[in-house]
């Protein structure tokens, strides 16, 4: 077939090609053009007195945010503020190519845990010279601790999140105080009716393993902060603890997913479950439940301390409104604004006097986590931590759940680190 | 002619570029070099810079802070010395509004560009004990660096006379459009290159604009593009006739130059990403290193699940066993479905392709719950027929089955589409002739379906392995790796690399000998197409 | 014979289909539920009716204008891509050219080259374009993502048209637009109705790039504002699935109007004309 088609004559092409050929060419001009003027023109500045403020907040987190931001602008009237919801997913890319081209918002909200590598670039402003003592003095000093990176303070503390023991009120009258209460209790349980779980979390994850590894005298850094102390001999006991109670006692069910976890727990066939703050709202609807403090490690005497994690609202190295920009901050971690995001936004407030109010002294969700964060150890925010979850979570993998030897398998996830950092 | 123009065009738009952003680097580079000087002159220096007017502001701050503060990072500054009189204060109290002022001019006043094209830049420096010293310039526009209009269509004429008379001179030479091009691009680009060297005689430190490794892939996509263009454009022109050629290039030139910019210009971000390593905030070069790295599998034994060749083995498995269940289950589904006498059939093709028009990250997510091994359905229904459960993720060969089970419910009814377009291409009268001679179905399908069905399906083939290949989401949703990274897949620990751990040197070494291996693979391939196009 | 035959297949086909919706009923479920939480249960039949997901998507101020953005990107990304991959498929099935195999070779290896660092220079490249915050700079990275496919899949349908049909309408005098804008096209609407289809899905349901390059809730497609109900701890799956039943939709009701391009015959029936 192919040999009979070669045969046309190529005179037939002749009229109407030229014309195609100059169409496209003249598309192609004309593009290239487009692009020269486009380069050319004089980047629409946007007008000074617009405030852009990126957040990842859904539901009614946002709106509570969203609120204290209208509150704001409704003070200052020459000023646009606009507040801008990135999904969490494509947040931190957004922010890490946005701000170095100038594109970046004036103000943005994230997890401290970023704020070292973002600091390291250049993409924060240092708050040293905007922030008085009368600012920081609203928050909890832990919260604001987490915001400094080097000997610069880069955020305000807008909520907090840490992990704590939600407990089934039907199952268990009264929460345990140390890990060997716990257990029995949940030995209890399982004798009893064995479709019921003692207690779950995310095995596999540092952030959930953490409050047993600082509970048991283990560390992710030494004190130096420079050298790892994964390897140590209390990290690895830690380990073989939780081990234990999966495959010996086996109150741990075998397989676990946070979506299972919820199902478990609002079916009353799980009795502890720990998690964040965020666990409530999968429990909307669901009631018979507590929160409590996590619980004391027996075998050292010390509490469990779970990681804290800060929100803070960082300010933008390029705004050009650095100061109105800092207005607005102050202003949203204001303890008139924060009251708005705890009671209509649900969410855990880096303000001390929030949790002195009469109404909220009686919420025991929030004394709870109120009480847990002063037991927790801020989460690193140097970039090197970022290097830190993946091996440790395969080394929490292989010890718990694939049954490796625990200091060998935390031995292999320093040696790796340590590979990389070289 | 008209590929004169292109060329031209395209040539002053890489200048522009180029002239502005090094002029912006320059601009930046300056007034950070004398913010700095400035620093180690203090107030010294304030009073040269006032007399000598070659800023057009200047001052020196102290920063310490406040007496007695809990907060060891608040800050305040008092001013040394300042180019504009009044702004020299010091130790006042914090609600002076001239220190606010002073605060301010140190808070903007980063390394910032100025409405009127000029710069202003702060250095600090770090004294002990939490105080530091800074300082600010602010600097008047650098001179702007144009077109050189006339004198470019002059040298354009001067190349299309020389044009000209070598096309006189030579008719039958087959090499004329190229020398023509490239006379047109030398005498441009003589043209440009003195302005191109007085940007750069405007004293750049060595240290900036450095490390940009966008703005440097863009101009060697523009160094690549450019020459591209002038042949394809002189092409157009080959022969005294239009040749036939110029009608396929006018077919195919739009998506390939779209293709060429938006593909050529991020591969060769990401092959020259390759070679950094991110440290301390700053990209640094490391050579071969990262791909040394990979290579020697880091330390690790050949066999063991995080060294690249056994990844490597698990994408092969992976990609034939989804390739393989994609075309079989797609092409027979098209098959029962191509009947037109069947009822319902635009029904079931709706039903069918689901899997494809939901969001996989939810229906992964729902496959991942159903190979749960206590509460999923999988194991349920498996101890229906009496098999004991299974703890999919915790063996290698079942959490890779669970992946591509899910993998093959997402991309069948993708491959059923394609199948479907494809079938058509067959004639129906064919079967008609070939149920007359007395064929089997069978025969029917090996010997009229199958061979006319592939120059169709043949490409989809391809292009669905290549895809498997890099098809992170599944795995990354489904097994997550588990047991111990070893249903990992390359392209997922590439991700796992730069989105986990921030080592995209290190991860874009990954996708550069990903890369290599599927341009490796695809020869291969290209005897298929190649058979089949005779 | 044939009945019997029809009915093997009817059986056939519904117990495969069954199959195949089944674990697309568990995102129906929790459509169709008031909780948020992700359904680990069993059975995956809803087993209440409630609207409230839909409610409050079809309620936020933004979900029209958002509906409307992803389906001009949409829509225009498979103009052009179609268009695009339909003269460059002639070309690459119809002339042989200097740089034919070269082009090819390039459509493919374009796929290769693993897209997850992509976003970092696409960024820049839409930025000196002047393409940030605009649909029409999505629309450009889109086609050009579908177009290698098309190309590959439109050129080997092409390959299969028999080359009489163009043969005889030179004789009459037909010049090549004619030959591919009266010939080839006509024929090849089953492969253009795939191509159409790849296309519309490859910008439909993509949200990385697209939350990346707009600055303005305005701008977001649909894709986004779904995606957006994942968060760092916890996802609103009700919400979730809701708007994924929401965006399959359309993908659905496009295959269903262009499957009546997928009937067999058309090109048996014109070499017989």
């Amino acid at each position: 077939m192919n040999r009979v088609g070669h045969r046309r004559p190529a005179a037939s092409f002749e009229p109407w090609s030229s014309v195609v050929v100059r169409g496209l060419l003249a598309c192609l001009l004309l593009l290239a053009s487009v692009a020269l003027c486009a380069c050319n023109a004089p980047t629409a500045a946007a007008p000074d007195d617009e405030i852009v403020l990126w957040h990842a907040y859904r539901g009614e987190e946002r709106a509570a945010l969203e609120a204290g931001v209208a509150a704001w602008g409704a003070r200052h009237p020459q000023v646009r503020v606009r507040a801008l919801a990135v999904p969490y997913d494509a947040f931190v890319d957004k922010v890490s190519l946005a701000v170095p081209k100038g594109n970046g918002p004036d103000v943005f909200i994230f997890g401290h845990d970023r704020l070292g590598d973002w600091a390291q670039r250049g993409l924060l402003e240092p708050l040293g010279f905007l922030a008085d003592e009368s600012v920081l003095d609203r928050h909890p000093r832990e919260t604001v601790e987490a915001l400094v990176y080097g000997d610069e303070l880069y955020g305000l503390p807008l909520a907090f999140k840490c992990l704590a023991l939600y407990y089934d009120k039907a199952l268990v009258p009264a929460p345990p105080v140390t890990t060997d209460e716990l257990e029995q209790v949940a030995r209890a349980l399982r004798s009893r009716n064995p479709s019921v779980w003692g207690i779950a979390w995310e095995l596999e994850s540092l952030y959930f393993h953490a409050p047993w590894l600082y509970g048991f005298g283990g560390a992710v850094y030494r004190d130096d902060a420079d050298t790892l102390a994964l390897d140590a001999p209390e990290a690895a006991r830690s380990l073989a603890f939780v081990r234990a109670w999966r495959d010996d006692a086996r109150i741990i069910p075998p397989e676990v997913t946070s979506a299972l976890t919820t199902a478990l727990f609002r079916r009353h066939e799980l009795a502890f479950v720990v998690s964040g703050p965020w666990f409530r709202a999968e429990l909307s609807g669901h009631d018979g439940w507590g929160v409590a403090p996590l619980p004391v490690v027996s075998a050292t005497g010390q509490p469990a301390r779970p990681f804290l994690g800060v929100e803070g609202l960082f300010l933008n190295r390029r705004s050009p409104q650095k100061r109105l920009a800092f207005d607005l901050m102050v202003a949203l971690t204001g303890d008139e604004a924060a009251r708005t995001r705890f009671t209509s936004g649900g969410q855990l407030v880096a303000n001390q006097a929030i949790y002195e109010d009469a109404g909220v002294r009686a919420d025991a969700f929030a004394q709870a986590f109120r009480a847990q964060a002063a037991r927790t150890v801020p989460l690193s925010n140097r970039p090197h931590m970022r290097r830190i979850w993946t091996p440790v979570k395969d080394a929490l993998s292989a010890a718990i759940v694939h049954g490796a030897e625990p200091a060998g398998a935390l031995r292999k996830a320093v040696e790796e680190i340590a590979r990389v950092d070289r | 002619m008209l590929a004169t123009v292109v060329a031209v065009a395209l040539g002053t738009f890489v200048f522009h570029r180029y002239a502005a952003e090094r002029g912006d680097a320059i601009g930046r580079a300056r007034a950070e070099q004398a913010a700095r000087w400035l620093l180690t002159h203090g107030p010294a220096g304030v009073d040269d810079l006032r007399r000598s007017g070659t800023v057009r502001l200047a001052g020196v701050a102290f920063d310490a802070p406040p007496p007695g503060s809990r907060y060891p990072y608040l800050r305040r500054p008092i001013w040394l010395a300042h180019t504009e009189p009044g702004k020299v204060e010091a130790a006042l109290s914090r609600d002076d509004p001239a220190e606010k002022a002073a605060a301010d001019a140190l808070v903007q006043d980063e390394l910032v560009r100025l409405p009127d094209g000029g710069y202003r830049a702060a250095a600090g420096e770090r004294l002990g004990g939490g105080e530091r010293r800074a300082a600010f310039v602010e600097l008047a526009p650098p001179p702007r660096v144009e077109v050189p209009w006339p004198g470019l269509a002059m040298a354009m004429l001067a190349a299309l006379v020389f044009w000209w008379d070598l096309a006189r001179r030579e008719p039958a030479s087959r090499s004329r459009p190229v020398v023509g091009a490239l006379t047109v691009s030398v005498g441009v680009l003589g043209l440009l290159a003195p302005r191109l060297l007085a940007v750069d005689r405007l004293e750049v430190p060595a240290s900036v604009g450095s490390a940009d490794v966008t703005g440097t892939a863009m101009l060697l996509a523009g160094v690549v593009l450019a020459p591209l263009a002038l042949v394809a454009g002189a092409g157009w022109r080959h022969g005294s006739r239009p040749s036939p050629h110029r009608v396929a290039y006018a077919y195919i030139g739009p998506a390939l130059l779209g293709l060429g910019v938006l593909v050529l210009v991020p591969f060769l971000y990401g092959v020259a990403l390759a070679f950094t390593r991110a440290s301390h905030g700053e990209v640094v070069w490391v050579g071969l290193s990262n791909f040394v790295d990979i290579l020697s599998s880091a330390g690790r034994s050949l066999t063991e699940p995080l060294s690249f060749y056994f990844t490597l083995v698990v994408t092969l498995l992976w990609t034939l066993a989804n390739v393989v269940l994609h075309t079989g289950i797609g092409l027979g589904l098209a098959l029962i479905l191509k009947e037109p006498t069947l009822r319902f059939k635009g029904v079931y093709r709706v039903l069918l392709i689901i899997p494809w028009a939901v969001p996989s990250y939810i229906t992964a997510l729902v496959w991942k719950g159903m190979f749960n091994q206590q509460y999923g359905l999988v194991n349920h229904l498996l101890a229906g027929v009496g098999v004991a459960p299974v703890a999919w993720f915790s063996e290698f060969w079942t959490a890779f089955t669970a992946n591509v089970v899910t993998n093959t419910w997402l991309g069948f009814p993708f491959m059923m589409v394609v199948s479907l377009g494809a079938l058509q291409s067959i004639p129906s009268d064919l079967y008609e002739a070939a149920s007359v001679d007395g064929a089997s179905k069978w025969q029917q399908f090996r010997h009229i379906t199958m061979p006319l069905l592939r120059p169709a399906l043949v490409p989809a083939i391809i292009l669905g392995s290549v895809w498997t290949f890099n098809m992170f989401n599944i795995i990354y949703l489904v097994s997550g790796g588990q047991p111990n990274h070893s249903t990992d897949i390359l392209i997922t620990q590439a991700y796992r690399f730069a989105f986990e751990q921030d080592r995209y040197g290190y991860a874009a070494a990954y996708s550069v000998l990903i890369f290599f291996i599927l341009v490796i693979w695809s020869f291969f391939t290209q005897r298929f197409t190649r058979s089949e196009e005779a | 014979m044939a009945r019997l035959d029809h009915a093997f297949k009817h059986v056939f086909l519904v117990v495969f289909s069954v199959a195949t919706l089944f674990p697309a009923l568990w995102v129906v479920k929790m459509a169709f539920r008031a909780d948020q939480s992700f359904a680990t249960s069993m059975n995956p039949l809803p087993t209440e009716f409630d609207l409230s997901n839909f409610a409050a998507l079809f309620g936020d101020a933004l979900f029209g204008r958002q509906l409307l953005n992803s389906l001009f990107v949409a829509a225009l990304t498979t103009a052009v891509g179609v268009f695009l991959a339909c003269t460059a498929a002639y070309a690459f099935s119809r002339f042989r050219f200097p740089g034919r195999r070269a082009g090819l070779m390039f459509l493919l290896v374009t796929q290769m080259f693993p897209g997850t660092l992509m976003t970092i220079p696409l960024y820049s490249l839409m930025e000196m374009l002047g393409l940030l915050d605009a649909l029409l700079g999505l629309v450009l990275v889109y086609s050009t993502t579908a177009i290698p496919f098309c190309i590959y899949m439109l050129k080997g349908y092409f390959d299969t048209i028999p080359r009489e049909l163009e043969e005889s309408a030179i004789m009459d005098g037909a010049g090549p637009f004619t030959l591919f804008w009266r010939i080839i096209l006509p024929l090849s609407r089953p492969a253009i109705a795939v191509t159409a289809l790849f296309s519309f899905m490859t910008a439909w349901n993509e949200y990385i790039l697209a939350a990346t390059f707009m600055g303005d809730e305005q701008a977001y497609t649909l894709p986004v504002k779904v995606q957006s109900f994942v968060g760092d701890y916890t996802t609103e799956w009700g919400y979730f699935a809701a708007g994924a039943l929401i965006v399959s939709v359309p993908v659905m009701a496009l295959f269903f109007a262009l499957q009546k391009h997928l009937v067999g015959g058309l090109t048996a029936g014109s070499v017989k004309g």
